[in-house]
């Protein structure tokens, strides 16, 4: 691992992207129109997830009911085909349960929550296939799917990850370096600098934050406009069904 | 019965206009601390600490034993932290059970201290393959007000430097060790890289329009405080965990879901933080040097030092 | 005469009070009261909680016999004043009603307000506060509560605590009771001589109080227009106000009443 250079003096990195370079994003929406209220795919370079939303429905449980407002549920299931070496994971594991939380906590306030009171959003995220930027990808994925459901969302949240190797920031890590470096994932809700997610688990310097938050917002501006093609595309075919009818 | 501590209108609509006149409940400033208080750090044994913070107490204990390490990695030793979270804290964590506020606790102490390397893993190794040190950190939660994350981590890190494993000397051209009693020689401090400290800043929106907050329109009502006790806790509309360093190095970064916070108000956030890590990296250096002061006089531990200082 | 007196302890009354028809014998009425029970099968008066014995001539030939004691769970009984936390309705009919976190909750119907009728109803929201009497608390049915003076039919002080004043929490009930009973206490006497202020005290430990004016959101939205300094100032004085006044009380339960005018004094040395 060691011997490989995440960032050659060329300017190159493992996969021969720059350092500002996304991997390729490809997105569908409503890809289970019968067994699901709203879904989506989503392919950030090798890692794919798929994800599917149910609801605002009736929740199973009197306690799941909020007088107030919906429940969001997240139920995230990593495939234990996703990763090279084959390994079953549990879904009480800390890291999942934290991810899980997360994902709830940011779609909490980005879904009008209010507007569906006493109603269950169920999401379902399986991932196919990892290759770094899991997070991020969920995000997204889980972001494409409640609009496809129709549920009523303030703006988009695009979310991305980034990594500094030395002093320069590299975007969108794949899985090899993101073993290697210190990784930063952030969402962003539509195109402000406000940041709706945030996680960054090993060290970076203080002084560096500012350029890597700079670059990863960029980003996330871009991924932002990629989502709103696909839907803008998908759309435009249901819009022109209607109007031969 | 109900697990949820009931916030009524008064309360909240109270603390939003107090915090609009730049008041907190409690009287604290905005980016002000508690100071912890009725620090215990044990004479008797090495590695146990109980500290109060506000009304928020912990103890801390570690513990070791010699195992056998992890065939991937025979040179490191073994580092682990229990947070335990009981209905001895407050009434709303439930025993025996899991919520997810109390993973998310544990995973952010655990990531700022075990991730981020700030206990040296190697020198817990003995015989590489065959004996490490293990060292567990037990943080038990005594009552609750508010700042688990910020006092759980102040805690662990105040109890690994407190510690000291007994001396161990290799025999038999490294194939056995005789450990020696503390009594018998001075036991030996774990080396601690560097002192992670964790900053929670809790934010409020006292707008009533979320909307305007959400779509980054506004961002002056939007407003921060820095370490909040319980009803602090239960009023917030996010938080963000701050973990520094004092070699200005960003351990680690969680917000998880809340209102969004915009980038430069991160960035602020961040550098202002720096001050509060070098005061409490201070306390806590001071605080190990007082009490080996203090066991050095009482022990009266000059009539076994043969010659000078070294 | 004040003694304490523990679970499994004999009470210090007089021997004729325990026999079968005491009022023929001692030719006195017994009243008990909290921390008290008489025994079905032997007739005999046993104390179940410690505390301090006290004893009253209500009237003449009727006794008073209670112990006084301090808890920090509330239970509610019949007649005594609370403040509750509205957290839900049930039925369409009548609110839920929280008197103690981790309690069990109590009802209280909306007719049981002045001048409520079918179609007249009291509108209150999750989170909103009130304050009543406990109308109805039994072993067998659920406790009730009323916001309704059932002597007059009206309001009598009952009935929503609005947001202008503030609410807290103290952990020994019996302060609440010694509060808002016990006429010789100092305690809000000496607050006055700071401020003026509305109080209303719960004895399931919840106080609600305003200081000066107290909040005034209405008012600060309408003078925004043309003077909103001057009235901004206003109100957080008065927070500063009630903030103290909230630190004295709290304070004082855990202190002796010679301290009282120390702990007002540092209360409010920022105001």
């Amino acid at each position: 691992m060691s011997r490989m250079e995440i960032y050659s003096p060329e300017g190159l990195r493992l996969d021969g992207r720059r350092w500002n370079e996304l991997r390729r994003f490809e997105s569908k929406i409503n890809t289970h129109p019968n067994s699901s209220d709203g879904s989506s795919y989503v392919e950030q370079g090798n890692t794919k997830v798929i994800c599917m939303v149910q609801g605002p429905m009736e929740p199973s449980s009197r306690s799941q009911a909020d007088s107030t407002k919906a429940t969001i549920e997240v139920n995230l299931s990593v495939a234990s085909f996703s990763t090279f070496e084959r390994k079953k994971r549990s879904k009480s594991e800390k890291r999942m349960v934290e991810l899980k939380a997360t994902l709830e906590r940011t779609f909490e306030q980005s879904v009008m929550c209010h507007l569906y009171p006493r109603t269950l959003i169920q999401v379902d995220v399986t991932v196919l296939a990892q290759d770094g930027g899991l997070l991020a990808s969920v995000t997204n994925a889980i972001t494409l799917a409640l609009i496809d459901a129709g549920i009523a969302m303030y703006d988009y949240v695009s979310c991305i990850s980034v990594g500094l190797y030395d002093q320069t920031p590299l975007l969108d890590l794949n899985g090899l370096e993101e073993k290697d470096i210190s990784t930063l994932t952030i969402g962003v809700i539509g195109k402000t600098e406000k940041l709706a997610l945030l996680m960054l688990e090993d060290k970076i310097p203080l002084d560096n934050l500012e350029s890597i938050l700079g670059i990863a917002i960029a980003a996330t501006h871009r991924l932002r406009d990629l989502m709103d093609d696909e839907v803008r595309k998908h759309g435009n075919v249901r819009a022109s069904k209607l109007a031969k009818n | 019965m109900s697990r949820k501590i009931e916030i009524t209108t008064n309360e909240k609509t109270y603390f939003i206009e107090a915090l609009k006149n730049g008041i907190r409940l409690n009287g604290r400033q905005f980016n002000e601390m508690r100071t912890p208080s009725n620090i215990f750090l044990s004479k008797d044994e090495y590695g146990y600490i109980e500290l109060e913070w506000g009304l928020t107490k912990i103890s801390c204990r570690v513990s070791s034993f010699i195992r056998k390490p992890f065939e991937d990695r025979p040179f490191e030793g073994i580092f682990n932290i229990n947070c335990e979270i009981n209905s001895m804290a407050s009434k709303q964590f439930e025993n025996g059970k899991n919520s997810d506020e109390e993973v998310l606790i544990s995973r952010i102490i655990e990531k700022s201290i075990r991730r981020s390397n700030s206990l040296d893993l190697e020198s817990l190794c003995i015989i590489s393959g065959e004996k490490v040190w293990s060292i567990t950190v037990d943080l038990n939660f005594l009552n609750f007000d508010g700042n688990f994350i910020d006092i759980g981590c102040f805690g662990v890190m105040l109890a690994l430097s407190h510690f000291k494993k007994p001396d161990i000397t290799i025999i038999n051209g490294g194939k056995d060790i005789i450990i020696h009693d503390i009594n018998e020689r001075e036991p030996q401090p774990l080396s601690i890289l560097h002192i992670p400290i964790c900053l929670t800043y809790s934010f409020y929106n006292t707008s009533q329009n979320v909307e305007e907050n959400i779509k980054g329109e506004s961002d002056e009502d939007a407003i921060y405080l820095l370490d909040c006790d319980y009803k602090e806790d239960l009023l917030k509309d996010g938080s963000i965990i701050i973990t520094l360093n004092k070699n200005r190095e960003i351990i680690q970064l969680s917000k998880n879901g809340g209102i969004p916070i915009d980038v430069n108000i991160l960035l602020d956030l961040s550098l202002n933080s720096i001050k509060f890590v070098n005061e409490l990296t201070d306390l806590i250096k001071t605080l190990i040097k007082d009490h080996e002061q203090q066991r050095f006089t009482e022990l009266n531990l000059k009539l076994l030092q043969v010659g000078a200082d070294r | 005469m004040s003694e304490i007196i523990l679970p499994g302890d004999k009470l210090p009354i007089h021997r004729a009070l325990v026999q079968e028809d005491p009022e023929n014998e001692a030719g006195s009425n017994i009243t008990i009261g909290p921390g008290l029970y008489k025994s079905i099968n032997s007739k005999q008066i046993i104390p179940t909680q410690a505390g301090i014995f006290e004893s009253k001539t209500i009237k003449r030939h009727e006794q008073l016999y209670y112990i006084e004691s301090n808890s920090s769970r509330y239970i509610p009984q019949t007649n005594d004043y609370v403040i509750g936390v509205i957290t839900g309705v049930i039925g369409g009919e009548s609110y839920k009603v929280s008197l103690q976190d981790f309690s069990n909750p109590v009802i209280l119907s909306m007719m049981a307000f002045p001048n409520a009728t079918k179609k007249n109803r009291p509108n209150l929201q999750n989170g909103q506060i009130v304050y009543a009497r406990v109308s109805n608390a039994g072993n067998e049915i659920e406790t009730e509560l009323e916001c309704i003076d059932p002597t007059t039919g009206k309001d009598g002080g009952f009935g929503l605590l609005d947001e202008s004043g503030f609410l807290f929490n103290v952990k020994s009930l019996n302060y609440t009771r010694e509060l808002l009973f016990n006429p010789n206490s100092t305690i809000l006497e000496k607050l006055s001589s700071r401020c003026k202020f509305e109080i209303a005290i719960g004895i399931n430990g919840k106080i609600w109080i305003k200081c000066g004016d107290g909040l005034n959101l209405n008012k600060m939205e309408v003078e925004d227009d043309n003077g909103s300094s001057t009235v901004s100032n206003d109100s957080s004085k008065d927070i500063k106000v009630t903030l103290a006044a909230v630190k004295y009380i709290t304070q004082c339960q855990h202190s002796s009443p010679d301290q009282f005018d120390n702990i007002l004094q540092q209360s409010f040395k920022d105001i």
